[in-house]
């Protein structure tokens, strides 16, 4: 092959390209590794999780009232929400809506949560180990 | 295991699709045909599946299945009739051929190691794509409850393609699994690569062509983005399926080839509502490109005519769903009618800046700055016959995306860029290394 051909604008684009790959993949593969090494650390939970328990209990409902003080507007609490609604579909959780059967108290502060199933007079179906309400309105 | 039965059900399903439809005197090689069938595949499992949400108002699983089956039956008779070369005949594959599968599958390692870290995908997976699926699969006749204004944060408006794609794989095992989502990203990101090494092959068989591939694959935010089970990667698949149709259209005048490009924008259109548009562009330009280029303007309206009715089935799903499914999107405001258009400015210069910024951001490993170097480099053989129609068909894109970022005042814009630009830039790789590539050919 002559100089000039192998020297074409092709095979310059290719060799930069070729560079980018092998630059990529060795960038990419310790970014992998640190991330492995994180998750050891720090392991892998999925915050729709926490409200597993409350699936088996939804009996056919269409929607679930989800009250909450959290401030929805920040990405972490935006996220929670999202996971319950993932993990509880088909149902759908109606924000901040009491006007539902069935409701779930998410409450960063236990007696807010307590204080508005009295003031709803709520029954109580369920607690969870961290802190989420189950309850139904009476007669609804 | 049983997950192995769905797959190989769509891949032969597809790759009878790309031979029926494609003479065998300019049928691809062997391992595009496999690779375009894959993805062709999905979507017809996926619409198949579809009609029991029109027929019974509900996903059941035994129709899906049954419907799957039966078609395949079909589409083997008729294969038959049209030449069927089986997969595995002698002398199909190539050495190239079998290097590059090689290759491509080392190469897919990191994206299924990222997948694995986030078995429930990224942010949009749970809060839109998967989260579709399980109200499909598990909703009966509440399916419609995915369109409910009470879930207006997870994209009601958007169509469902990607859902229906997992839909189909759940049908055989009876619940809705995150393995199979995670293996679909990860199977959907093979498709891609695959398509773009054997449909660049096929154009021009040099084992260099090895390189469009392994370069998106090399990007860690692309390995990222391809495993979050986002519809993205979709969109990206089926414009380059588009491309490649319109492009072996040129080169080898078989009406068959737009009839492909025909089915694979239809499918575009159904994954997400940037895909519509994408599928909207394409169709306008590619379809006046060839009409404008035909020897009989009567004939060749008269062609098109023929080839939109067979290409039907694939826009179907996105007519019913616009005109009888889909609700008002919930997250627009209209800039233009609002009293005080003193917003729409500085939207426009926002939206701008962040796209400069986007292209240049480390986080691409100067693959923009790259493929404008070999496109720029490769100077009017990018823009020969057949190539022109790419980044007229990208620019449009572009500027409707950036239009929709102006007008639409519902999200602050910086939040908005800066969430969604990345991942309407990551659609456009697989079509932008096809360009370069065929550009350098």
């Amino acid at each position: 092959m002559k100089f000039e051909n192998w020297l074409s604008r092709r095979n310059f684009m290719l060799a930069i390209i070729a560079a980018a790959v092998l630059y990529g993949t060795g960038c990419g593969l310790i970014e992998l590794c640190s991330m492995y090494a994180q998750r050891q650390t720090h392991p892998f939970f999925f915050e729709g999780d926490l409200f597993a328990g409350v699936k088996g209990a939804t009996g056919g409902e269409k929607y679930l009232g989800y009250m909450t003080d959290r401030d929805i507007n920040i990405d972490k609490i935006a996220m929670r929400f999202t996971q319950a609604q993932f993990a509880l579909a088909p149902v759908i959780l109606d924000f901040n809506n009491s006007n539902h059967r069935l409701l779930i108290l998410d409450f960063q502060d236990l007696k807010q949560a307590v204080a508005l199933a009295q003031k709803l007079q709520l029954k109580l179906l369920k607690r969870s180990p961290q802190g989420l309400l189950f309850a139904e309105r009476p007669g609804s | 295991m049983i997950y192995i039965l769905p797959w190989l059900i769509s891949i032969l399903e597809g790759f009878l699709v790309l031979t029926v439809l494609i003479p065998k005197a300019v049928r691809p090689r062997m391992a595009l045909l496999i690779f375009w069938g894959s993805l062709v595949g999905m979507a017809t499992t996926a619409l198949l599946t579809f009609t029991s949400l029109i027929l019974f108002n509900k996903i059941v699983p035994a129709y899906a299945i049954g419907i799957n089956i039966a078609a395949l039956t079909g589409l083997f008779l008729l294969a038959k009739k049209n030449d069927l070369v089986l997969p595995f005949t002698k002398g199909s594959w190539d050495r190239i051929d079998l290097i590059g599968v090689h290759v491509l599958i080392l190469f897919l390692i990191p994206v299924i190691l990222h997948a694995l870290l986030y078995p429930q995908g990224g942010w949009d997976a749970w809060s839109c794509w998967n989260l579709k699926a399980k109200f499909l699969f598990l909703g009966d006749e509440g399916w419609r409850g995915m369109l409910d204004p009470a879930l207006w944060r997870s994209n009601t408006a958007y169509p469902f393609l990607l859902p229906l794609i997992n839909v189909w794989y759940w049908c055989f095992g009876g619940e809705p699994v995150s393995t199979v989502t995670l293996a679909t990203s990860c199977r959907i990101t093979l498709v891609m690569a695959g398509i773009l090494f054997f449909g660049l092959k096929e154009l021009n068989n040099k084992i260099s062509m090895l390189l469009a591939p392994l370069w998106a694959l090399s990007i860690m935010f692309v390995v990222k983005l391809a495993s979050s089970q986002y519809s993205d990667l979709l969109v990206g698949v089926w414009l380059l399926s588009a491309l490649l149709s319109y492009k072996l259209f040129i080169e080898r005048r078989s009406s068959a080839f737009l009839a492909v490009m025909l089915l694979s924008l239809g499918f575009m259109s159904f994954t997400k509502s940037e895909g519509l548009v994408l599928a909207m562009i394409s169709l306008a330009v590619l379809g006046m490109t060839i009409l404008l280029s035909a020897e009989s303007r009567e004939k060749a309206l008269a062609a098109w005519k023929s080839l939109l009715l067979t290409s039907m089935p694939a826009f179907l799903p996105t007519i019913i769903f616009q005109l009888c499914w889909a609700p008002n999107s919930h997250t627009f405001i209209n800039g233009l009618t609002a009293a005080d258009h003193s917003a729409l400015i500085p939207r426009l210069q926002s939206s701008l800046v962040f796209l400069a910024i986007e292209l240049i951001s480390p986080k691409w490993n100067a693959f923009w700055v790259i493929a404008a170097g070999g496109i720029i480099l490769a100077g009017a053989k990018s823009f020969r016959r057949g190539l022109w129609v790419i980044p007229v068909i990208l620019i449009a894109y572009i500027i409707s995306v950036i239009g929709v970022y102006t007008i639409n005042t519902f999200f602050p814009i910086i939040w908005w860029v800066s969430n969604t630009l990345n991942r309407i830039l990551f659609a456009l790789i697989p079509a932008v290394i096809f360009w370069a590539f065929t550009a350098l050919l």
